[in-house]
């Protein structure tokens, strides 16, 4: 029995523990009471590489990408402060 | 014999009598646009009709903005309290209310409320707001980047008597009139208001005779149960839990909103406990408006199809604590608030709900990425005609993708104005309006793609107009994309000063790219500036956030973003991983799967 916790996450249950996995790869992240987000792969990358016209946020905001660690389907991909901005 | 009840008609009937009510508030809404004197009503849409029950309940919305059908809510009920006590209210009577600390969200969004009364009996009310084009305040316009408190932005009333039994106090009008920049336009303004109520009015009336007023009253009543039974049952599907975000207002300073989502069987709380403390700018939200963005944003995601009314309220409870930026308190500026603290609330309330329909099998398809943009000017001057004038500049945005589908482009719930209107009315010439190309956030669905504009002074008599930059200003105000989907560009509105435009455009050229142009460019943050000759003012209006990774998107589609030119050639190759054909421009689908395998390997490898 599994039910869908977001676009390529599901949440399934194994005899009494639930977990989350990729619903790509069915690659296993962790317990439904972890954070997935701690078991991607996580990578900080420029903001141009959401598009060209990020251009003026280069040095203030990094994009932030999860992904599956088996099989590279992007889960999440947010804005963050760059933390290598010195200022 | 008995009162009729809503169980002694049949289902037709209901329907009939239901989308009669519907049908009345978009009749209020069009008679807003054709009696309305300035371009925020007439041709933008930045107007609410709506009805309400005695009680001052929400009865029916038309279709326009929700929040402010459920701000007018508390206005009613504020003019009920005030004028029951002394005044009285009399068939004929129409009220003017503007106070954001009281109903309203800020002063130039001016609220009539008119009872309406079947044989002498008070049964129901009409209300409506439109954004007039001034309000007296220390800024053309009444958004006021330099008020630090409410004072400096405009007349506030917190609730009078504009007509009386059926006679227009003219003294009262004219007083109100005379405090604006643009009394006669402004008198139109408030006249269309008074001419949609009108409206509600004689329409109910008939209504009221038609059926009589014991089956309305059931039959409204009967709406609401019925739209707050269906959202409730709605909710019981959705696992309980808790969702949290966090977004900023940035223009010159940055404040934090957060909030939380609780949801438990059929009751949402959407606690803004941890907001920073209230601003000395106009960005603040009385309490009622940040309900009001998250009652909108709970019918947007859970109730598109249900009667929009007060049965939506059931299931709602918000927590803005008191001095925040969620629940000004007097005397902190509001001017500026709609477009951005309010944007920011609807933004965030959206992104929990979003969380949570995603948890849900029945309902994880209606999720939708977000768009945060909207950046607006005022400009105010003296035109070719050698009138003073203040009006309004506006692009529109793109909205976010979702599960099943690209977001719009340039779209949302306000229209744009026309170029050529607007070049014939003000001393102003377009030299670009346009979508942006690679602005819509990529995902397995794309964002919507926003405008751009550029505009010059042109027949100008005194050399220069005067302009008010706000709404969401700063760069992190794109829409954020969803579950792997990327952020869309950002808005952006531009100064460029000393450029060449004037020798181009002498040489018969008509530039559309900026860098031909030359000059010094200056963001605009919320400020008063001037536009010049050789002056450029640019504007571009954020791009939709997309939904899902883009290496999942469909190359068909990614082609012809290519070629409408929203999406450029090495976008389409690096972030879509779709190879096409140099010379026939086909997708080549082997090339396609071994890039995108490529691409999926590098993001694991890249961590190692």
């Amino acid at each position: 029995m599994s039910s869908p916790l977001r676009e390529n996450l599901e949440t399934f249950a194994d005899k009494d523990v639930s977990w989350v996995r990729c619903m790509r790869c069915e690659h296993v992240l962790c317990r439904a009471t972890d954070d997935w987000k701690e078991s991607c792969v996580r990578r900080l990358l420029p903001p141009t590489e959401a598009g060209p016209l990020m251009k003026d946020l280069v040095g203030l905001f990094a994009l932030e990408q999860l992904c599956c660690p088996s099989c590279g389907v992007l889960l999440n991909s947010n804005l963050v402060e760059d933390p290598n901005d010195a200022g | 014999m008995t009162s009729p009840t809503a169980k002694d008609v049949d289902p037709v009937t209901f329907e009939i009598l239901s989308h009669r009510l519907h049908e009345i508030t978009r009749e209020m809404g069009a008679t807003l646009e054709r009696v309305g004197g300035t371009v925020n009503t007439t041709q933008l849409h930045d107007y609410m009709a709506s009805l309400y029950m005695a009680n001052g309940d929400m009865l029916s919305v038309g279709e326009s903005m929700i929040r402010h059908a459920a701000c007018a809510g508390f206005a009613v009920r504020r003019i009920i309290e005030r004028f029951e006590k002394a005044g009285g209210i009399y068939p004929g009577d129409i009220f003017l209310l503007n106070d954001p600390y009281i109903a309203a969200i800020h002063q130039s969004d001016i609220y009539m409320v008119s009872p309406i009364h079947h044989r002498g009996q008070l049964m129901a009310w009409s209300a409506t707001f439109v954004h007039v084009m001034d309000i007296g305040a220390m800024s053309p316009g009444g958004n006021s980047p330099g008020a630090t408190e409410i004072c400096h932005e405009g007349i506030r009333i917190p609730g009078l008597k504009l007509v009386e039994r059926g006679e227009l106090r003219q003294d009262v009008f004219d007083t109100l009139t005379c405090m604006t920049r643009q009394p006669v336009l402004v008198g139109l303004d408030l006249k269309c208001e008074l001419a949609a109520n009108n409206v509600a009015k004689a329409r109910m009336e008939e209504m009221f005779e038609q059926y009589g007023p014991e089956l309305i009253t059931a039959v409204s009543s009967d709406m609401i149960r019925y739209s707050e039974s269906v959202l409730k049952n709605r909710l019981r599907e959705i696992p309980d839990g808790t969702w949290r975000d966090t977004g900023v207002i940035q223009a010159n300073e940055t404040w934090k909103v957060c909030v939380e989502l609780r949801k438990q069987a059929d009751h949402l709380v959407f606690d803004f406990t941890g907001s920073d403390p209230q601003a000395r700018t106009g960005i603040n939200l009385p309490y009622h408006a940040t309900f009001g963005g998250c009652f909108e944003s709970v019918l947007t995601c859970l109730g598109y199809d249900l009667p929009k009314n007060h049965g939506a309220f059931g299931p709602i409870e918000v927590i803005a604590p008191e001095g925040t930026v969620v629940n000004v308190q007097y005397p902190g500026p509001v001017s500026m608030n709609t477009t951005s603290g309010l944007k920011t609330v609807s933004y965030l309330s959206s992104s929990v709900l979003a969380q949570m329909l995603a948890g849900s099998e029945t309902w994880k398809d209606e999720v939708t990425a977000l768009t945060l943009g909207f950046r607006v000017a005022r400009h105010a001057g003296v035109n070719q005609y050698g009138r003073y004038y203040v009006s309004t500049l506006l692009e529109l945005s793109g909205s976010g993708a979702s599960s099943h589908g690209d977001g719009i482009d340039s779209g949302g719930y306000l229209s744009c104005h026309d170029v050529e209107w607007l070049e014939l009315n003000f001393p102003l010439m377009y030299l670009f309006r346009r979508h942006i190309r690679d602005g819509a956030g990529a995902g397995r669905f794309a964002g919507g793609v926003g405008a751009e504009s550029a505009l010059m002074l042109h027949d100008a008599p005194e050399g220069k107009i005067r302009g008010v930059a706000f709404g969401v200003a700063g760069l992190r105000n794109s829409g954020q994309g969803i579950f792997g989907g990327y952020p869309g560009a950002p808005s952006v509105m531009t100064l460029m000063e000393g450029t060449r435009v004037g020798a181009l455009r002498n040489a018969g050229k008509c530039p559309v790219d900026l860098e031909s142009l030359g000059g010094e460019a200056r963001l605009l943050p919320y400020c008063e500036f001037e536009v010049k000759q050789d002056d450029v003012l640019y504007l571009r209006l954020a791009s939709g956030g997309g939904y899902g990774d883009p290496l999942d998107r469909e190359p068909g589609l990614v082609l012809e973003g290519f070629m409408n030119d929203t999406i450029s050639e090495p976008t389409v190759r690096e972030i879509y991983g779709v190879i096409m054909d140099e010379k026939t421009h086909e997708v080549d689908q082997v090339a396609t799967e071994e890039c995108r395998t490529r691409l999926r390997r590098a993001r694991l490898e890249a961590s190692k």
